[in-house]
């Protein structure tokens, strides 16, 4: 008798339990980089200032300029290569338009390979290594040059890829093929080594997370 | 009895290796006593049975698989894990009509390299090849013969002797 009754009940808890959603946890990636710890005049708790990716002027493969305001608001990805590169490149740059085609018209993201060879790599040899890779449109995967090497090296150290010119590496300089995702302020926000197909899929799994928080900040705004 | 056998199992000691190579390409390392896991219980007479043929299979397998493993080393990197290249930057090597129509230069260019413009399945390209000049007429001949019967590709085998030979010829 009692049974009756209890069976029910006991089985409208658990359709309601089954039905309310877990607590989202909210993703949040990490801010990478050098940061510096700053007391406040107030006396109040320490800020903590993150280093943003530094002013950059690049020209593209359509000759058209570069620069941080160019990703103004949006996310971007750079890796740093080389158009002769007989080493690592030709497998990042495979793997980095795996993730390309994943994302290849949202506004919200674009591509930046940055050339660690401007003597050689000339706007030219950048507009016709693009057109092989397959990409028609300069705006969604800039291939750029700072024209200066030693200066493409100091941006590529800031953007988490290492550079020493090793007369004994495959077309003479020896890099790692580092993606590093840079979020809407500038700030990197993951890095990933583009010779493992792991840590590139993570970078795919990672994109949507940040857009979603970049999508958040901006509706933020509009509120205000 | 089983206690007999048992301590015969434990004074066994694993075979001397059948020669100790120089390079970890032909090191030929006999296979640890089967009985060393604590805890794990083996038929004497079968551990037995095993025991030589598994210090053999691990002097021959070696260097089996050379070209598949010369090929990850130097070529995947450029051309592909699976031959595939690199759109119109890298040529492929899976259905390559340049394997075919250029098969008795190749010896010569993967030791050499190049930088000229190639044709491949139609398509121009015009991207460095490196010289792979480390690599001896053996492993050049394992690397060729891998390439050439994967990925839908099926050349007759070629012999060492057949590379050398072309090897010979290069300018």
């Amino acid at each position: 008798m009692l049974n009756r009754f209890l069976l029910p009940a006991l089985a409208a808890t658990l359709l309601t339990t089954a039905c309310t959603e877990p607590p989202k946890t909210v993703a949040a990636l990490p801010i990478l980089g050098e940061r510096d710890v700053r007391p406040r005049a107030d006396g109040g708790p320490a800020d903590t200032v993150y280093a943003a990716v530094p002013a950059f002027r690049l020209t593209d493969q359509a000759g058209q300029p570069v620069s941080n305001q160019t990703f103004a608001g949006r996310a971007y990805v750079t890796d740093f290569f080389f158009a002769t590169c007989p080493g690592i490149c030709p497998k990042m740059q495979s793997e980095l338009l795996k993730v390309y085609k994943k994302f290849p018209t949202d506004p919200r993201i674009s591509f930046l390979s940055i050339t660690i060879d401007p003597d050689h790599d000339s706007t030219a040899v950048l507009r016709d290594y693009a057109q092989r890779l397959g990409i028609g449109d300069a705006s969604r995967w800039h291939f750029a040059s700072l024209g200066d090497r030693a200066k493409s090296f100091e941006l590529a150290n800031h953007l988490l890829t290492g550079v020493v010119p090793d007369s004994l590496a495959p077309g003479g300089l020896a890099h790692n093929g580092t993606l590093a995702l840079v979020d809407d302020r500038g700030y990197i926000r993951g890095a990933y080594d583009g010779l493992n197909a792991g840590q590139v899929a993570a970078l795919q799994r990672d994109i949507p997370v940040l857009l979603a928080e970049i999508d958040g900040r901006k509706k933020g705004v509009a509120k205000k | 009895m089983s206690e007999n056998v048992r301590q015969r199992v434990e004074s066994f000691s694993p075979p001397a290796p059948f020669s100790r190579g120089e390079g970890g390409a032909h090191s030929c390392q006999a296979p640890l006593s089967a009985g060393e896991g604590p805890g794990v219980r083996f038929r004497p007479a079968v551990l037995f049975a095993f025991l030589p043929l598994l210090a053999l299979a691990g002097c021959f397998s070696n260097n089996r698989h050379q070209g598949e493993k010369l090929y990850a080393q130097h070529c995947a990197s450029c051309h592909g894990d699976q031959g595939q290249g690199l759109e119109r930057l890298i040529p492929p090597l899976a259905g390559s009509d340049y394997l075919t129509d250029h098969r008795r230069e190749l010896p010569c260019l993967l030791h050499n390299g190049q930088n000229e413009v190639m044709v491949v399945n139609g398509v121009g390209y015009h991207n460095v090849m490196p010289s792979n000049k480390g690599l001896s007429p053996a492993q050049l001949t394992n690397l060729l013969n891998y390439i050439e019967s994967h990925w839908g590709n099926e050349a007759v085998p070629r012999t060492i002797h057949d590379v050398q030979a072309q090897l010979d010829k290069c300018r």
